[in-house]
């Protein structure tokens, strides 16, 4: 398995879109928090939950590049056929699959952990730089919401591999990851709004997610823990659906 | 040793491939022949695992392939040439295939080498030629030194010299003991380099058998003769053979006569012989016949009379090695490769998409 895990890991960097998507999404986010920084007209009244609301808000789209980037890893193998040289290499499919799966959360969790680590610094250093006094703190929430972004991007990177998987189709796949939280949600939340139903955004899986990187967790609906505990849930089911439907068919 | 047994493979109600069994046996090649759709391509994928077969079995030393944990080292194939991501360097192509069984990264290195990728071993093989991917589809076989080797079509896109090399290898794999499977359209290839054929057709088995006994069986054999007096040489022949081919104004075709009774009777005639040859159709020849029943796309156009005799093979097909190649494998990766030197891989300008 480790052999396997070393394999797909390097697969997955040996491919110039996979590294310079995130790069990019991680770059876009520095360089918002830092213009933020230096612009800020009252540095000193910019408290530490407003920079971490700020690049909470920011990172899902980080979050979502890097879904972009493990949905066409998987999608890539089906569309260049170099799923057949792997899974000749590896005969045991539920095994490669899972490995993937594996390395695509590592990518996540690591992207979003640069991405959270760099904006925060160059934020807090530029508005602290400037007379503002800001530092992590778990009071106001800004501490979960950092390791919030590291667990979305975790999160997101299953879900957008567990979406390529079973779709084997990358315009589909990101267009899905792209519009499942703006589109399909927000007219599904409006759906079961207008048929009564109270708060339909906790039914809402990716929407759910987002409590994750809000400080203020009160304002999400389901709540931080849950919300990401039912997006896991949602992309775990993605990926499992994903290996058992590829066991069957060929390759 | 490959054994296939009764493998069915459908796509809807098409049955791609039949209840097919065949082997194929350690020290030989054996060619896997068949026209457009018949179906070679889908049991070669089956018998990987990587299409799931509706029916039957492959074995590779009594074992199935999804049961071999590190198969690049007992089973090297390569199905098609085109299965690389285009954006990845040839070397980072063999590094993953390589770490996924455990391999050393010194070997790909050795395995570019041998088949002369080194060059362009760090370029995106978007940047390939056809023929440069089938080597690295080549090296990417020889990572593990398997005992098995699967081949689809590894001719296409080579050059002469390419072609040279490859039937060079894979008859010397074979000479080293492994067992050697191989599919081609390139007939006069597989003549050349493989010992049996599988012939197959509409997914079934047509024949299996060593390569000079499906040619005697779907050949005509005729005698060649010739000689400064040919009327001579007629007339000694005279009714012993059914009917005659002139082929200039001193050689001709004889058929219903042996090569044999032919020298008999133009000794007993005193005629001088320069030429007497046993010549037979090739092994094209052959496989058109043998398959014309089982044409999945079979053209409609018409076809040119022969202006010409038969093509024909030599009587006895090379059977033996350049004899400027090793009998043996390197054991160890360490050592410098014994394999024929590969042409250089820049050395197809005219091939597709090189730049």
């Amino acid at each position: 398995m480790i052999n396997l895990l070393r394999s797909e890991f390097f697969k997955l960097r040996t491919v110039r879109l996979n590294v310079w998507l995130p790069l990019g999404a991680v770059l876009a986010l520095v360089v918002i928090t830092a213009l933020v920084g230096l612009l800020s007209s009252e540095p000193e009244l910019f408290s530490n939950a407003d920079l971490m609301g700020l690049i909470g808000a920011f990172s899902i789209l980080v979050s979502m590049m890097i879904g972009v980037a493990t949905s066409l890893g998987i999608t890539s193998e089906f569309a260049h056929n170099t799923i057949r040289p792997t899974l000749a290499a590896t005969p045991n499919r539920s095994v490669v699959f899972a490995a993937k799966a594996i390395v695509s959360v590592l990518f996540g969790l690591a992207v979003g952990t640069v991405a959270v680590i760099t904006s925060y610094l160059a934020g807090s250093l530029l508005l602290n730089g400037r007379g503002g006094d800001v530092a992590l703190s778990g009071d106001d929430g800004s501490l979960a919401a950092f390791f919030g972004v590291i667990v979305l991007a975790g999160l997101l990177a299953l879900f957008g591999y567990g979406l390529g998987l079973l779709l084997r189709n990358g315009p589909g796949a990101v267009s899905i990851i792209i519009l499942w939280p703006l589109l399909i949600e927000g007219i599904l939340s409006g759906v079961l709004s207008v048929a009564g139903v109270e708060d339909p955004q906790r039914f809402m899986p990716y929407g759910s997610a987002f409590a994750l990187v809000i400080t203020d967790s009160n304002d999400a609906s389901g709540g931080r823990i849950s919300g990401g505990l039912f997006f896991g849930v949602v992309a775990l089911a993605l990926v499992v659906a994903g290996i058992v439907m590829n066991n069957r068919r060929d390759v | 040793m490959i054994e296939v047994r009764n493998i069915t493979k459908r796509f809807g109600s098409v049955a791609a491939v039949n209840d097919l069994s065949f082997d194929a046996v350690p020290g030989r090649v054996t060619g896997f022949l068949g026209p457009n759709g018949s179906g070679k391509s889908t049991t070669m994928r089956c018998m990987l695992g990587l299409d799931i077969a509706n029916g039957g079995t492959a074995t590779f030393a009594g074992r199935a392939y999804r049961s071999i944990s590190n198969p690049l080292f007992e089973v090297g194939s390569l199905l098609d040439a085109g299965y690389v991501h285009p954006g990845r360097s040839g070397r980072n192509h063999l590094r993953w295939m390589a770490m996924s069984n455990g391999i050393a990264t010194t070997r790909v290195d050795e395995a570019l080498e041998l088949v002369g990728l080194t060059d362009a071993a760090n370029r995106r093989v978007k940047g390939y030629s056809l023929g440069m991917k089938q080597r690295l589809g080549l090296a990417g076989v020889m990572l593990g030194d398997p005992g098995t080797v699967i081949l689809d079509e590894p001719a296409n896109g080579l050059d002469p010299e390419g072609i040279r090399w490859i039937r060079d290898i894979l008859t010397h794999f074979a000479r080293g003991g492994k067992t050697v499977l191989v599919s081609s359209h390139m007939l006069a290839e597989i003549a050349l380099m493989a010992d049996d054929l599988v012939v197959i057709g509409k997914g079934q088995l047509i024949e299996q058998c060593p390569v000079d006994e499906f040619v005697d069986r779907h050949s005509t054999k005729w005698t060649r003769a010739g000689g400064p007096d040919l009327e001579g040489l007629l007339a000694a022949v005279g009714s012993a053979a059914t009917s005659v081919n002139r082929l200039d104004a001193n050689r001709a075709d004889l058929y219903g006569v042996t090569a044999a009774q032919v020298g008999e009777l133009a000794a007993r005639g005193g005629v001088v012989l320069h030429e007497l040859a046993t010549q037979r159709d090739s092994l094209e020849d052959a496989f058109l016949r043998a398959t014309a029943d089982m044409q999945e796309y079979a053209s409609s156009a018409p076809t040119s009379p022969p202006t010409s005799p038969p093509t024909s093979l030599p009587t006895s097909l090379p059977t033996s090695l350049p004899t400027s190649l090793p009998t043996s494998l390197p054991t160890s990766p360490s050592t410098s490769s014994p394999l024929p030197p590969p042409p250089p891989a820049g050395s197809a300008p005219s091939q597709h998409g090189a730049s």
